[in-house]
């Protein structure tokens, strides 16, 4: 694992964590969450994913400088301090954090009551919690001692600190080599050891910690909070005891306040759009499908979740100044890039059975002479030849046609795709445009525009020009569809092409990050399976540099590209990387 | 001199193979009724083996046919060739499978050219024959020839299904990885080493299996396992051949290559 390719996957989940705090009413409107362009896949959290057969977060803790801060582990999440640790020992102290977590996720019981617990004693039970479920995991994994034992260096020279001494125990109960000397260590270790057979017994090992506790008591020995200083890929161990009262009330207080949240944003969308009945959408829909949906939390897909509607769109009125742009948009000149033909290998391909070519193809010119000699009809088209193949890109255009995209993003989205539908009408690409909208998981509508093997004419963009946004963007399961229309077009290359705001949103969604997760599954599946992606993003001018100028901080160039947002001043910029994205 | 042609398809000896259920009779049954086969399952867990196994049990020759997307029906069919008299035909390794009555096995059946997928079809229904339309040809297949077909459902893409034209002719095997514990017995003896080490290599499979679909296109596999422990048994050190065999040809992904690796170090220090 590289220390930077771990960046950016934090980078990208401390984003998703961010919005997390954000005012439930603010997270649509003004953050707009990453389309994330690949699967975030760190070594790390692949490990731990296949170590406890489920997906979990790994994000980054931010520090001032000098603080010490330790891990934070939650049910799904492990928060590492990067920041305060030193760049040499970030990646090892990653994974020796990483098992620690493993450590408990698997062997420790969560969220305990205190019960009394003196803080001292709390501190013991700490210590030796840790090194149980260290144990029970060295059972299974003995490699992962390796990984733990560098980082146990206390010794007799730390002193006698209550610090000193838990991490002088540890090191104890981890390494049978170490001597420690100390009277407390050393029965610390021997009824550790006593117990070694029945690690998976919780409360013996309780037991064991108040007595330890107890002992530093008659020892005089100060309490003190955790200083951080030693041991630092362990956890805080916050996540192994129930939380005091005070922050339940306060958690309470949030989620209250989220339900009161909640009505008035759906009523707000519901009486945005005029909501089609039930009865409605299944008369006008021309056809059923169903699509599975991810799910981020359970790392899998839940199965025929979601369904698309075809039906045609719901026409408005045509706009006048889009249309004078529409016209506008034809006299400008791009910069001209077709299709390199020459270059990609899918493109040239050796043609069999042609009327003229540099070879011979043998085994068509054995049945000529077959054919000859029995007397039959011959096929003469026994040559093969280099040819490039013609309309070998076939590019269909997905139109968000939710109400979010408002009408200015709306008219430069509809720009964008009549410019590109008339430009790539060259003989060398086949496209088609097709449009979506929903309204919860089960009412996603899908239209088509423009088929692959329909012209683009007249009557066509007018529709498209017309068409009225309403609704959500449930984006994921669009391009579920979508992907499925690019079957018929295989073998030549595939490129689905998306204009939208890229931000998903519906109505029966609340979490933040599940639909942006949605999406970016069906991306990678779908970029694993040859089909290229690009999702073009237009907003109005504050909001397009406000997230640009994000993007910019970012070091990492995929995720700047696909973050940018054009708006009218940097439309040509957005048609010029439409056009190379489909040239590529 | 017919016998002599299939001499080099007979399974000499007993292949080892470890049952995991009922498959050996199923497939019996199959057999008796003429039905053909279709075995689906990931890759290396053991399909080719069984076919192998099925062969020398039922006493018949075994021609296997790797299908790959240039794979087309004189491939299969065989084809007329030219030498100083003029045209003469070669049969291919499926007419020679149905005309000296043996079981055919085609591996990767859903790569093949779509022109080699109907070739099969009437060998596959009641006619049971095959149709050397080139040749103008109809050979009848002897009771004793099977065609039996495997089908990674995995990572082959939607793109690549098999048709319901085809599917529907077969009867399946649905093949998996076994349990942890038969497949560690498995590792054991093909790999040659003991029963732990091979537990621990198993476990390493089942971590990387997780991923599937998260960064893996496919798991380790047994026969990955089974080259690991050679190569230890061979004197490699175990991380060195869990690199070797498993993280390393696994994926390009480096990050993924390492989550592997790191499994291996989890159960192995260095
Ligand atoms: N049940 C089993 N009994 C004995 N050996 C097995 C069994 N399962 C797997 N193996 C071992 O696994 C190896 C790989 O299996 P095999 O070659 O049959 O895989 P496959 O399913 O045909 O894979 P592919 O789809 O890639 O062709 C075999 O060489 C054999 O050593
Ligand atoms: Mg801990």
């Amino acid at each position: 694992m590289t220390a930077m390719s771990d960046f950016t996957i934090m980078e990208s989940a401390e984003t998703l964590r961010r919005i997390d705090k954000l005012p439930l009413s603010l997270r649509g409107a003004q953050v707009r969450t990453v389309l994330l362009p690949t699967h975030p896949r760190s070594s790390l959290h692949a490990f731990l994913h296949g170590m406890l057969s489920r997906r979990v977060e790994v994000v980054r803790r931010t520090a001032e400088a000098e603080e010490m801060l330790r891990p934070v582990l939650e049910d799904n999440r492990l928060a590492l301090p990067m920041d305060s640790w030193l760049k040499s020992k970030q990646n090892s102290l990653c994974r020796a954090a990483a098992a620690h977590a493993l450590a408990h996720w698997r062997y420790s019981p969560a969220a305990q009551a205190i019960d009394g617990l003196k803080p001292i004693g709390r501190r013991v039970a700490d210590a030796i919690e840790d090194a149980r479920a260290e144990a029970l995991l060295l059972d299974d994994y003995p490699g992962l001692r390796s990984l733990w034992k560098p980082f146990h260096e206390a010794d007799e020279s730390s002193g006698v600190s209550l610090d000193a001494l838990l991490a002088r125990l540890a090191h104890a109960l981890l390494d049978a080599e170490y001597h420690d000397g100390n009277f407390w260590v050393d029965k610390a270790r021997r009824l550790f050891d006593a117990q070694r057979d029945h690690l998976s017994d919780y409360s013996g090992f309780r037991h064991l910690a108040s007595i330890l506790a107890n002992d530093l008591g008659q020892m005089r020995v100060r309490f003190e909070p955790d200083s951080g200083r030693y041991l630092r890929y362990r956890d805080d161990n916050t996540w192994l005891w129930a939380p005091d009262t005070e922050t339940v009330v306060i958690a309470t207080n949030e989620s209250n306040e989220k339900m009161d949240d909640n009505p008035s944003d759906s009523a707000a969308s519901g009486a945005a759009s005029e909501v089609p009945t039930e009865r409605d959408d299944a008369a006008q829909a021309t056809a059923l499908y169903t699509y599975s949906e991810w799910d981020y939390r359970l790392g899998r897909e839940h199965p025929h979740w979601a369904t698309v509607l075809e039906r045609a769109p719901t026409l408005g009125e045509l706009d006048a100044a889009l249309r004078a742009n529409v016209a506008a948009d034809r006299l400008v000149r791009l910069p001209h890039c077709r299709t390199r033909r020459t270059t990609h290998p899918s493109i040239i391909r050796r043609r069999y059975l042609q009327s003229e070519g540099d070879t011979l193809d043998i085994d068509a010119t054995i049945m000529l002479r077959v054919a000859l000699r029995q007397g039959s009809l011959p096929e003469l088209n026994v040559f093969s030849a280099i040819r490039p193949s013609p309309p070998e890109t076939s590019v269909l255009i997905l139109l968000d046609l939710s109400a979010s995209t408002n009408e200015y993003a709306a008219a430069l989205e509809k720009r964008a795709t009549c410019q590109l539908a008339e430009r790539l009408n060259d003989g060398y690409h086949r496209v088609a445009v097709h449009g979506f909208c929903s309204d919860g998981r089960h009412r996603v509508f899908y239209h088509r525009f423009k088929d692959f093997d329909t012209p683009f004419d007249e009557a066509c963009r007018n529709r498209l020009l017309c068409a009225h946004s309403g609704l959500s963007t449930r984006i994921g399961v669009a391009l579920r569809h979508a992907v499925a229309q690019m079957r018929a077009e295989l073998p030549r290359r595939v490129k689905i092409l998306m204009v939208g705001d890229g931000e998903p949103a519906d109505i029966d969604v609340f979490d933040p990050r599940y639909l942006p997760a949605d999406v970016a599954h069906v991306i990678y599946t779908t970029r694993r399976r040859g089909i290229d992606i690009l999702a073009l993003s237009f907003a109005s001018g504050a909001t397009a540099s406000e997230v640009a100028d994000n993007a910019t901080n970012k070091g990492d160039e995929d995720i700047r590209q696909s973050q940018l947002v054009y708006n009218a001043n940097t439309f040509t910029a957005a048609m010029a990387r439409a056009h190379a994205f489909i040239a590529q | 001199m017919q016998q002599n042609r299939m001499a080099g398809y007979r399974i000499k000896a007993q292949p080892y193979f470890r049952a995991v259920g009922d498959e050996v009779e199923l497939f019996e049954a199959a057999h008796r009724l003429k039905l053909p086969v279709l075995l689906k399952g990931p890759t290396g867990c053991g399909k080719t083996r069984f076919v192998e196994y099925m062969a020398w049990r039922l006493g018949l020759p075994l021609v296997q046919i790797a299908c790959n997307e240039d794979t087309s029906a004189s491939d299969l069919l065989g084809r007329f060739l030219l030498n100083r008299d003029g045209t003469y035909w070669v049969d291919g390794p499926l007419t020679l499978a149905v005309r000296h009555g043996a079981i055919c096995y085609l591996d990767e059946f859903v790569e093949a050219r779509q022109d080699a997928t109907v070739v099969i079809h009437p060998l596959t229904d009641e006619r049971r024959m095959l149709l050397l339309d080139r040749k103008g040809e109809a050979v009848q297949a002897p009771p004793e020839f099977h065609l039996v077909i495997s089908y990674n459902p995995g990572y082959q893409s939607e793109l690549k299904r098999l048709k319901p034209s085809t599917r529907q002719r077969f009867v399946a095997l649905d093949f998996d990885y076994p349990s942890a514990s038969h497949e560690a017995i498995v590792v054991a003896a093909e790999g040659g080493v003991d029963p732990a080490l091979a537990a621990r290599l198993v476990d390493i499979a089942h971590r990387s299996r997780q991923l599937k679909g998260n960064g893996l296109d496919e798991g380790l596999s047994t026969r990955m396992l089974i080259r690991a422990a050679r190569l230890m048994r061979d004197g490699l050190s175990p991380l060195s051949a869990c690199r070797l065999a498993l993280s390393a040809p696994a994926c390009d992904d480096a990050e993924i290559c390492t989550a592997l690796q790191n499994f291996a170090e989890a159960h192995f220090s260095a």
